[in-house]
């Protein structure tokens, strides 16, 4: 046995997983390796001293349940917010949808004005259409007026996106059901959100969020995780130390996907997890960094 | 196996259902907000948060896991929020504690006794809350409040294969805190950007 194989079982040792064979293999390898002992030891020593801080700690305040009870009235119980809807229009599709709604309306105008012979539909359309003319026209083109204007801008709104995500992130750590690494990348962020112009000539801040959130969707979508280790500023820029789990066979997709990506200095791959089924990679995305 | 009737009424806005149902989880949220915070003001803050958030969040709760985890559960974010909101280590607030004269936990018998394990009850202490966040919560969770990896998994939201790898790096690297000199554990304490620097960035 090596002394890494040895490292394992001691880890199963210590949470009390090991099978009664491994650890006669793990005390046959301590009876060979002082050194491997010597950390048996410490760590079943740390291992206590942790268990002990589980006894030192004060009584309850007296006053603490009162405290909360008292405020109970005060905090209305909400019911389930609805989760703010979540829609990403890239400026491709935001130009389409835009000249859709232009089409239409220019289809609805020119119902609308008489001009219905000259315009060449289909057969099935002809048919309806003499009574949608006389009858009702004009809701149809007014809602797509009002799509054309809600949609017109040609490039997304990505204060509004930031300040959705912002919201969710919001929602999702006080319903407690994000991890906390995830929370913290949406709420170090929020700062900068509201600075946010345009994708195209994003600022440092806003090519750094964006790639966060793209790492956290490209995370998601893999069925994979991400978990923040640190974010730090230095000289007014941050960095942000990620640890991400991909399953083995989407990390080919997910490694080229991160191409595409601004402000990443690097992706190490450094283990697999215990299981065989991930593999465990360290990344730096760094602020300013094109 | 919580009581299906007080989770009807708590989810319908029944105060009283909801503090009959969480009045029993006092004891566990006040244990983990003392050992996540390391002082009283601040668990204690941290401690009536979470009740007040699950209160106002008591309708989101869908029942995939018990009630006292989901409140342990936001206990816990509550905790971790409140640490990088204040960007203080537990360890600072009760270095504060003792300078502004608060009386600290005691638990052993002789003066000489109680000296000698309050120093190393107060080391460990403070070497557990020296190090990340994404160690030192699992950590605690597994050897001070002795939740199975599932649990904690749950709790952190996270793979059990990942909450294995951190308690067992967490473990080496509260080992060499403990075991170096307190200059040379400033000097691990030192930006981490500059540990990013160095390499060994994985490892945090």
């Amino acid at each position: 046995m090596t002394c890494e194989e040895y490292r394992v079982l001691l880890d199963q040792l210590l949470d009390g997983t090991i099978s009664p064979e491994d650890e006669k293999k793990l005390l046959l390898h301590e009876s060979e390796c002082p050194e491997c002992a010597e950390l048996h030891t410490s760590l079943s020593a740390l291992q206590a001293d942790l268990s002990g801080l589980a006894d030192d700690v004060p009584p309850l305040p007296e006053d603490f349940h009162a405290q909360w009870t008292a405020k109970l009235s005060e905090t209305p119980s909400e019911g389930r917010k609805p989760r703010p809807l979540k829609i990403r229009f890239s400026p491709g599709a935001v130009r389409a949808l835009a000249a859709c709604a232009v089409v239409v309306l220019v289809v609805g105008i020119t119902l609308l004005s008489g001009r219905l012979n000259s315009v060449n539909v289909s057969p099935a359309f002809n048919i309806a259409a003499p009574s949608l003319l006389e009858e009702a026209p004009l809701p149809q083109s007014t809602a797509m007026m009002a799509l054309s204007q809600a949609y017109a801008p040609a490039e997304p709104d990505v204060e509004a996106e930031m300040a959705v995500e912002a919201a969710e992130a919001e929602y999702d750590a006080a319903a407690g059901e994000m991890s906390f690494a995830e929370s913290a990348v949406m709420q170090n962020d929020t700062g900068s959100m509201k600075t946010a112009g345009g994708a195209a000539d994003a600022s440092p801040a806003e090519a750094f969020h964006e790639t966060l959130a793209a790492i956290v969707d490209l995370c998601k979508s893999s069925d994979g995780s991400v978990s923040v280790s640190s974010i730090t500023e230095n000289e007014g820029l941050r960095s942000a130390l990620l640890e991400i789990r991909i399953p083995k066979d989407h990390t080919d997709a997910f490694l080229s996907s991160l191409d595409d990506l601004a402000c990443i200095i690097e992706c190490t791959p450094v283990e697999e997890d215990a299981g065989g089924e991930y593999q465990i990679f360290s990344m730096t995305v760094r602020e300013g960094e094109t | 196996m919580d009581d299906p009737v007080l989770v009807q009424k708590a989810k319908a806005g029944d105060a009283k259902a909801f503090e009959a149902l969480a009045t029993p989880c006092e004891p566990m949220i006040w244990r983990v907000c003392w050992h996540m915070m390391g002082n009283r003001e601040d668990a204690q803050d941290c401690a009536q948060e979470a009740f007040l958030k699950a209160w106002s969040r008591i309708s989101s709760w869908e029942g995939t896991a018990s009630f006292s985890t989901w409140l342990y559960r936001i206990a816990v974010t509550c905790c971790l929020d409140a640490l990088r909101k204040k960007k203080v280590r537990a360890s600072d607030s009760v270095d504060a504690m003792q300078e502004s004269g608060h009386e600290m936990p005691s638990t052993a018998p002789g003066p000489q006794e109680s000296l000698e394990h309050t120093e190393h009850t107060q080391a460990v202490r403070d070497a557990l809350s020296s190090l990340p966040a994404e160690q030192r919560t699992p950590l605690i969770l597994s050897c001070v409040e002795g939740k199975s990896y599932e649990e904690i998994a749950l709790i952190l939201s996270l793979p059990p294969g990942t909450v294995k790898s951190r308690i067992s790096r967490g473990r080496m690297a509260l080992r060499k805190l403990l075991s170096d000199p307190p200059n040379d554990r400033n000097k691990m304490n030192s930006t981490p950007s500059k540990q990013m620097k160095g390499g060994a960035s994985h490892d945090l």
